[in-house]
């Protein structure tokens, strides 16, 4: 397993401005926070990063094989290595919200890895789905697949019954950063529901798009 | 012992844990060198009486900041395309840099860090190759791509350059350690090489940029060895094509039989009689090549 050597009790890295062009919708108030590099194209199974990737991203039809093992381990492991990177004290502190699947749950390609991911990182950590998709990404029109932040806004919404108790820190969780557009649409939601809440993101990779003709393809599923 | 100023040691504000910032990162790996008496391998000593600290520890936050904007300025000015630093202590660092006599804390890229996780070996040789030295340097290459091997060499005049070339005519993957900064063409008529390079492979440079900008040429030659060094804990084993008695050259050699890496002399060198180097790192577990599937023995089985 790719995941499972010493350098997995890697430092988490911020994104600063020498990386922060290759995520352009963050700006200098947005604090995310990122383990490896994916790179993009086929014929890199070499990476670990791009194993760690390829695991978590294994599909949900997969339940029952082998394959599922690797996922499962994949996702102990992210727990355990972003459980590694929180201080300990300030746990009962920090709610950890996972950024929303492109399948809306009921879908049979639904994926919740970046909750289960969540729910590894300690059986104490806070764990809140506040965010959720109301459509599947993928169905919608082929023009609004290019989505801008505001049609991604459109097909979000928010669990009002788990906003209670506001968390001092939340960390939206999610496998992967590309333009950053998803995490910028999640903070925006939740720093209306939680005001004082300082909220950061973290990543188990990141994955630089170039920025090309002034497209807006800002889910990067793959 | 020296006591270390520790300026960000409690990791900063928030709930992680000393997250690594690698834009502070590079702006104190900046500062660390505008002392004129900084070494690769003063401050490799320094870090290794510090464990665990990172370059910003040693820095000012805001002059690391300054510098670092400065900087960032100036590459952006230069380079076209992205650039980036790994810096030790993040996932995509190689836990093996650490094996090279003077281990870096920071090094520069442009192109795909992903061709460090592949078997890579480094066909390195002299600047003013024969024509003969030219040729098994190509048959060479064609052989390590053919085993999937990516390439690994210094971007210089000369062999590395044969190596490089060689490697992209195979379509193969390369990487080039230069001695000089990233955004600096180095040697001139190098400059599309370097370019293929850091677009389609990955091109890697340890050398500080504010400080190879105030120096002259004289200087700045000091840094070529240095790189050798980061290129043999960067790969699993060097080649030797050619080199001279007195060849820069023989500073990886010397690297790679002390990190424990292989280390293989083509069998020309040998029967050079002028040249006492070749038999010396044999006697010091140099593996003589005759032809190919020595070198195949001990990298594939």
């Amino acid at each position: 397993m790719a995941t499972s050597d010493e350098s997995w009790s890697a430092k988490l890295r911020t994104i600063g401005d020498l990386d922060r062009p290759d995520h352009w919708h963050l700006t200098a108030d947005d604090v995310c926070y990122f383990f490896g590099e994916y790179t993009a194209g086929a014929g890199y199974a070499h990476s670990r990063t791009n194993s760690i990737i390829k695991n978590l991203k294994k599909n949900p039809s997969l339940r029952n094989t082998v394959q599922w093992q690797h996922k499962q381990t994949t996702i102990r492991d992210c727990g355990a290595a972003i459980a590694a990177n929180i201080k300990q004290d300030h746990l009962p502190q920090v709610a950890f919200v996972p950024i929303p699947p492109s399948k809306c749950q009921g879908n049979p390609g639904y994926d919740d890895r970046v909750t289960q991911i969540a729910r590894a990182i300690s059986p104490k950590a806070d764990v809140r789905e506040i965010i959720y998709s109301t459509t599947d990404r993928d169905a919608m029109h082929a023009g609004q697949v290019r989505r801008d932040p505001n049609a991604l806004r459109s097909i979000l919404s928010i669990r009002h019954n788990l906003i209670n108790n506001h968390p001092t820190y939340a960390v939206l969780l999610d496998d992967m950063l590309t333009t950053g557009c998803k995490f910028t649409v999640c903070k925006a939601m939740l720093t209306k529901v939680w005001p004082n809440t300082s909220i950061v993101g973290i990543f188990i990779a990141r994955r630089a798009i170039p920025k090309l003709r002034g497209v807006v393809d800002l889910d990067l599923d793959f | 012992m020296q006591q270390a100023t520790l300026w960000h040691g409690d990791g900063g504000r928030g709930p992680i844990v000393d997250p690594i910032d690698a834009t502070l990162e590079l702006g104190a790996y900046e500062a660390l060198w505008t002392d004129h008496a900084a070494t690769f391998k003063s401050l490799a000593d320094r870090f290794a009486r510090n464990p665990g600290i990172r370059p910003s520890a040693l820095v000012p936050e805001e002059e690391a900041r300054r510098i670092a904007a400065r900087v960032l300025e100036k590459l952006r000015g230069r380079i076209e395309k992205r650039f980036d630093v790994r810096v030790h202590g993040e996932y995509e660092y190689p836990e093996r840099l650490r094996d090279a006599t003077h281990p870096v804390e920071l090094l520069y890229f442009q192109g795909d860090w992903s061709l460090t996780a592949t078997r890579c070996i480094a066909v390195v040789g002299r600047r003013k190759p024969t024509p003969e030295g030219i040729s098994r340097a190509r048959q060479l290459v064609r052989d390590l791509v053919k085993d999937k091997f990516t390439v690994v060499s210094g971007l210089a005049e000369g062999i590395d350059t044969v190596a490089h070339t060689a490697t992209l005519e195979a379509r193969g993957r390369t990487i080039a350690v230069m001695g000089t900064p990233i955004g600096h063409v180095y040697p001139k008529q190098n400059a599309e090489l370097q370019d293929v390079i850091a677009r389609n492979h990955l091109l890697i440079s340890q050398v500080p940029i504010e400080r190879y900008d105030s120096q002259d040429y004289h200087d700045n030659r000091l840094f070529f060895p240095e790189r050798n060094k980061t290129m043999a804990a960067l790969t699993e084993a060097t080649v030797i094509v050619e080199a001279g008695e007195t060849s820069g050259t023989l500073v990886q050699a010397r690297e790679a039989l002390k990190q424990r890496r292989k280390l293989f002399i083509l069998n020309s060198c040998f029967e050079r009689t002028d040249l006492k180097w070749p038999k010396k790192f044999e006697r010091n577990g140099a593996i003589r090549v005759r032809d190919y599937g020595d070198i195949r023995r001990e990298l594939v089985g």
